[in-house]
Formats: C-alpha cells, structure tokens, sequence
C-alpha cells in the first residue's frame, strides 16, 4: 500500500503541473508582501495640501463678514483656516494635532464669532476665552497631553455626580443608560492616563475609540434605543441578525479592551504575522486549484491514457489502488497547505521581518465568553483544521466526478465551479429558505467551510449549525466517496 | 506434458447486445508460445482481458496458476506479465524511472534486476530518455521489459508487433525467443498476421468471430493437410504439359506448374514429359504453409 502511494507521489512529481502551480503561487505570495510593506510605507501624506488651504483662501476673500448672510459661512471658514494653520505646526499622528482638531477648534470658533460676528458677542466672555485658549496653547508647546486627559476625566466626573444627583430626583432609563456611557469614558481616560497614551492617530486610540462606539451601541441596545431598521427585509432572520450584530460588538468590545490594557498592537495589518493569520483568505484560490488539478487527473488521466492498464494487472485489488490514489490526495492538500506558509513565512521574513510573530494571536472565544490568547503557530494549526474538510470535499467532488465520466476537464470544471460559486449558491439558498424552501440548506457548499464556527462564533445564516454541519460533510464525502469505490471496480477496460 | 500456467474455459463475454464471446477455451502449459490469431475485431484483445481481469467475465473460468482471477485475483495475476494493446507508458517519465515505478510494486524486485532487464530487451542507451522521445519500437521493448521485471512464469502480449517495421518485428520476435529460452517463460501473443508468428509459436489457437475455430501444436495441422503433397516444376511450356498430363495440376505462370503427384511418381511425370518432347529444368517440393493449412481448414481468408 505504501508502495502505491509512493508510487503516485513519484508520477506527480514528475509532471510539470505542480511546479507551474507552485511557482504561481510564489509569484502571487512574493507580489502582496511586497505590496503590503509598499502600501504601508507611503503613508507619509500631508493632511492638507498648500492648494487646498489657497483654495480655501481664496474663497475667504470672497466673503464679507460684515453682511450678515455670509458672516456664518464666513466664521467656520476662518475657523477652518486658523485650525489647519496651528495644525501644521505639528506632525499629523501627534497628539496635538488631534486637540488641535478636537478641542482647541471650539475655542478658535468662539474667537472669531466675537470678532466678526458683533452680535453674538454678548454670549462670550472674552478675557475668560483668551485666558483659556492661550493656556491650551502652552500646554501644546509644552507636550503635556495629560493635562487635557486630566481635564477631560474631570469634566466626565462633574458630569456624572450631576447625574447621580439628578437619579435620586427621578429615576429614568435615559439617565442610566447616560450614567453608563459616561463611566465607559472614565474608564478610557483612566486607561490613558494609567498606561500612558497620548491622543493622536495610532492603533491605541483607535481602540480606545472602537470601545467607546461599540460599548455605546451596546447599552443602546440594552437599554432598546436602538433601532434595527435596516434589518427589516428580512423579517424572519432579523432575530437572528440581532444576535450576529450583538456577537460582533461584544468581541470588538473585548478585543479593544484588551489592546487598551495590553498595548499589544493585535489588529496591525503590515506585518508578517497578519500575513500568516490570513493565509487562507488570501491564497485559498491557489491551494484549491493546484488540489483540484491533481485530485481531477489522478484516476481519469490514467483511463485517458492507457496507464490504467499498467497499475491494474498488478497483485493488487482495485480498491487498493484506489485508496492509494485518495490517502495521495490527502497528502498533497497538506503538501499544498504546508508549501503555501513555508513560502509566506521565508518571503515574509525576508521582506516584511520577524519582529511581528512575538505578538500573539487574540480571539473572542463564544463558548467561554471570554478573550483567548494563543500563540500563532497554535492559531494556524486551528485555522489549518477548519478548513482542511473544504479542501477534501472540493478535491474529493473533482476525483469523484472525474473518475465517474473518465474525464478529467468535466471534474476539474464542477470542482473549481462548486468551490468558486459557494457564496452565491449560499446567497440562493438562504433567499430560497425565506420563501420556505428549506431542503436546499443541506446543500454543501453551506456546511464545508469550518472558519465559519471557529472559537464559538455564529455562522452566517441562522438554518445552520456546527452538528449539522459535521454530519453533512461525513455524508456527501462517504456519498462520493462509496460511489467512486464502486464505479472504479466495476469499471470495464473498454477497448480502444 | 509440463504443467498447466493458464487455463481458458468457456469464456463468453457480452457487450450490450453484442455477443463478442463465445465458449472461448484453450490451455498454454510450461514452456508453450501459443500464437493466439485471428482477424482484426474477433476478440483477441478482449480474451486478454478477460484473462486479466481488465473486463469482468460473463460466464467461463480463467485459472492462471491455479488460481481462480475471479476469486483470488491477486494471488492469480501475481506471475502474470503483460502488455495490452499498445504499451502505454507513463511519457513524462524515463525509460528508468518506468521500470522503477514497476519494481516498487514487487517485493522481490531490485535494482539489479532492472538493470539485467535493460540488457535483455537492448534499451541500455536510450534508458534514461523519456519515453515520449522513443519510436515505437523502443516503446514496445520497454513495454516487454516492464512486463518481464518481475520474473513471471506467464507473458501476456497482445499484438506486440502491430505498427512496427520489419526490421522491429525480427528483433521482437528474436528478443520474445531468447525470453522464452533464458527466463522460462510462457508466452500467449495475439496477431492478426499468422505468417509472422510460424515459425515461432509451437502451438497456435485461431479466433474468428468470438469462437475458437482452430486449436493445436503446428506440426500436426501441417502434417493433416498434408495429405496429397505437391511439387513445382519449371518447364519451358505450362500450357502444353496441361494438356498432355493425365495428373492433377495447376498452371503457376507460362514456365511454372504445380503438379499433384506423390514422391515416387515423379519419374513418371518427367518420363511423361520427357517423352512429349517437353523440357523440365527444376522440380522443387511446394511446402504449404500455414496460413495456407488454415485457409484450406476454415475454407475462408482469416486474414480480413
């Protein structure tokens, strides 16, 4: 049997399909490293550009502030104006391009409302608004983000107190859910100022942003302000929507959370370890048709040929034989899976570097409820298994078809098609399952890919589940599989 | 008598409606080339096989080696080597790499008895070229060589010298002898052309239309039908010696004719002649042959 098997190995490797294959699929991994570490270099740009801001200059001048219809337009262009000037005093990550943008503008705004504006002017204390804006100006020269953080936290306290007073007066949701919203924000400036991130525009911020809009969008869930509208079309699913929606803040949630505490930079897309993580969403395509091409041709290349003969006068049964060819194919999906990241990870180093694969790999898991940590290779090896029942059925779909019609091009064809369509089949299915035709959701292409379920996630459409998914997939294997047993020992050598 | 290798026993094999066939039975025994013969579409390759294993078996038994293929099909096709129809080859490999794909199957194969295979079938030079480079010739060498790796008691070969020249048919014809000689081997070789395998087969089995029409050792259908010998005569005029013998005979062209006549009458037929001032210049012994043998048994041209 081992001999068989070795056999096979040796004609693959013979044939020049696979190295065409494997060269591809260098070529495809070698191009998107470098356009990942090229894409993330340029990033360089200034925010605005000299034509911009002459731009906006120029439409300034148009304006008269002293007619009242324009003097509006007027003050929020100067503003403009002003800001983009103190702005570039800074670079555009720095912190204090962002309280420049976030904090000082209002300032800036108020400023020139007194100036131009001589109406309004009764509403604003002009000593106190000076006194205010040069003191923030100095604490940007100095680089004392903290100030502001401190500021902030203050102002979200005094917020909350008045609140809290306001509770014992009445008691109603909206202040709750208020008093709620307020404490996700204390508890983000005390993050910042405890494990020491200034404002600005980098992957810390961006957390601390995504945790406060997620946890937002989850107490207003909770507390039924939010509304579902664009769910509505599908009036049965919508439920089920609910849930899928719930599931995603709750991980952005934990996942933001957890890069706040940590400072592990776990969402970083330019780097060698991203690269590793998404191995399958970006080379899935090579790796299904290099094992199709062989899975297609295994059998009915020899049929076509003649060299069936050769193999079937042997002291071996047929079944034998063909088993050989199956564990063969077993083997070059690894061989295929381990060629793939053996070349993402050389390419990789050499290119993108290592310093990336020390961080480890962060996931939600649903069925504890709580952040999982592993490391990458662990992450890869489960990524590898989920998907590994996809690769066997789509090459187990091209041996079976084309041992059935002794054709290798019509078991190629359904393989690559069947794999290539699933997503549209699976939009069918379900669109089909809401006008309750329900039997097509034992259809494949809905139960092969594993990803889908992996750390307790929800699959996409609410008519499937891990169980049913596991029997669907021994059944249409041991289906064709019984099948192709068959066909391959009744089958005749037909005379040429 | 040697022993029994292979043994064919009412064999019928249908193909849709089509019976193709018919209670085909024979035996080959140690030491036989049996030439299996007979015109293109008579079921020659299916025979083969069946005999393999390749197609199943309507009704019949195949037993090689004393075992059932249907049953024990392993055991039975275990010293069995063969060629069916063209030797198809794996083409992107080697010559070498070939036989080492072959050699891996068997247990008790290695690499010297490949390289001793090599040299029996003449490919030492072209041995690491692949096989998409060679002639056909060369093709059906290594066919041979692949078939013989494993030191069978039984060689299978259907239609070994169609397509080839007649220089390639002598060196396959010498090349099966020295097999036959050095390795022991039995050897069944199917052709459509019984000129070609006369002088060569010590038993031969004709196929015509699924049925076996003709089973037996060459020398005894030679000597059934030759019951009325006849002898060649070059004489200076055929026409008139027609007329003045009172023997059976046949005008050849105008200097030659076939007289029916046994030995001890030839001095008659030349006083005869000589004696109606008629010249004879050679008198040669006509040999039939065996095609001639079986066109006369079958009383119809088995070559199509």
């Amino acid at each position: 049997m081992i001999k068989l098997i070795k056999n096979e190995l040796i004609k693959i490797f013979h044939k020049k399909t696979i190295y065409v294959m494997l060269i591809i699929m260098f070529a495809f991994i070698l191009l998107n490293i470098i356009i990942t570490k090229v894409s993330f270099k340029n990033t360089n740009y200034t925010l605005y550009t000299p034509e911009y801001i002459e731009m906006l200059k120029s439409e300034l001048e148009d304006l008269d502030y002293k007619d009242s219809t324009q003097v509006d337009q007027y003050i929020s262009l100067k503003t403009e104006l002003d800001k983009i000037e103190l702005q570039n005093k800074y670079d555009k990550n720095s912190w204090q391009f962002y309280i420049i943008g976030n904090v000082l503008q209002s300032y800036i705004y108020d400023l020139n409302v007194y100036e131009y504006n001589p109406n309004n002017r009764d509403s604003i204390n002009k000593e106190d608004l000076l006194n205010e804006y040069q003191m923030i100006l100095e604490y940007l020269e100095k680089g004392d983000w903290r100030f502001f953080a401190n500021k902030q936290l203050e102002n979200a306290k005094e917020e909350l107190s008045s609140l809290e007073n306001q509770k014992k007066l009445f008691n109603s949701q909206q202040i709750d859910l208020e008093i709620e919203k307020l404490k996700a924000e204390i508890y983000t400036l005390n993050k910042r100022l405890e494990n020491d991130i200034p404002y600005g525009n980098d992957y810390l911020n961006n957390a601390i942003s995504e945790y406060t809009n997620s946890y937002n969008t989850l107490l207003d869930i909770n507390y039924n302000q939010d509304s579902f509208g664009y769910y509505d079309s599908f009036e049965e699913d919508s439920e089920y929507n609910k849930k899928l929606r719930l599931n995603n803040i709750t991980e952005n949630i934990a996942l933001s959370k957890y890069i706040i505490e940590t400072k592990q930079d776990i969402m970083s897309t330019d780097n060698l370890r991203n690269e590793l993580m998404n191995s399958y969403d970006n080379y899935e395509l090579l790796i299904i048709v290099l094992i199709v091409i062989i899975s297609g041709s295994i059998v009915s290349e020899e049929f076509n040929k003649g060299t069936i003969k050769l193999l079937l006068v042997r002291p071996y049964s047929r079944e034998k034989i063909l088993l050989a060819k199956f564990i063969t194919i077993i083997l070059i999906i690894l061989f295929a899976i381990i060629s793939l990241q053996i070349m993402q990870f050389v390419l990789g180093i050499i290119i993108l570097g290592t310093q990336s694969l020390n961080i480890p790999v962060v996931v939600y898991n649903f069925n504890i409820n709580s952040i999982q940590t592993m490391s990458l290779i662990k992450y890869m090896f489960i990524n590898t298994l989920a998907k590994l029942p996809l690769y066997i059925l789509v090459s187990t779909i091209a041996f079976f078809v084309s041992t059935m019609f002794s054709n290798t091009s019509i078991g190629i064809t359904i393989a690559l098609l069947g794999y290539m369509s699933s997503v549209i089949i699976n939009t069918l299915i379900s669109i089909a399952y809401s006008k309750n035709i329900k039997f097509l959701k034992y259809f494949i292409t809905m139960h092969w890919d594993f990803t889908e379920y992996m750390f307790g996630n929800l699959p996409t459409y609410s008519f499937v589940n891990l169980p049913l998914s596991i029997i669907m997939c021994i059944l249409y294997f041991l289906f064709m599989i019984i099948i192709t047993f068959i066909l391959f020992k009744r089958k005749e050598i037909k005379n040429i | 008598m040697g022993k029994t290798i292979l043994k064919c026993q009412n064999l019928c094999k249908k193909i849709g409606k089509k019976q193709i066939l018919k209670n085909v039975s024979f035996e080959i025994e140690e030491g036989d080339i049996l030439g299996f013969i007979g015109p293109n579409g008579a079921g020659k390759t299916t025979t083969i096989k069946l005999i393999l294993g390749l197609q199943k078996i309507n009704s019949g038994d195949v037993i090689i080696n004393g075992f059932d293929i249907k049953k024990n099909f392993a055991k039975a096709i275990e010293n069995v080597g063969a060629i069916v129809e063209n030797p198809d080859l794996y083409m992107y490999l080697t010559g070498y790499q070939n036989l080492i794909l072959m050699k891996n199957i068997y247990k008790n194969v290695d690499k010297n008895r490949i390289d001793e295979v090599i040299k029996l079938v003449g490919l030492e030079n072209r041995i690491n070229d692949k096989v998409s480079k060679y002639s056909l010739g060369m093709r059906q060498r290594l066919g041979i060589a692949q078939a013989i790796l494993h030191k069978p008691n039984i060689l299978i070969l259907d239609e070994p010298t169609n397509g080839l020249d007649p220089e390639g048919i002598k060196d396959i014809r010498e090349l099966l002898k020295k097999l036959a000689n050095n390795e022991k081997m039995a050897i069944l070789i199917s052709s459509h052309n019984l000129a070609e395998l006369e002088n060569f087969c010590n038993k031969i089995c004709i196929i015509k239309n699924g049925c076996i029409v003709e089973e037996n050792n060459i020398t005894e259908i030679k000597k059934s039908n030759k019951l009325i010998s006849s002898y060649i005569f070059e004489v200076d005029s055929a026409e008139s010696i027609n007329k003045t013998l009172e023997e059976k005979n046949e005008i050849i062209d105008n200097t030659h004719i076939r007289i029916y006549v046994d030995k001890a009458d030839i001095p008659n037929v030349i006083k005869n002649i000589f004696n109606n001032n008629l010249l004879v210049y050679t008198i040669k012994e006509d040999e039939l042959s065996l095609e001639d043998a079986f066109l006369k048994r079958t009383g119809g041209n088995i070559i199509d």
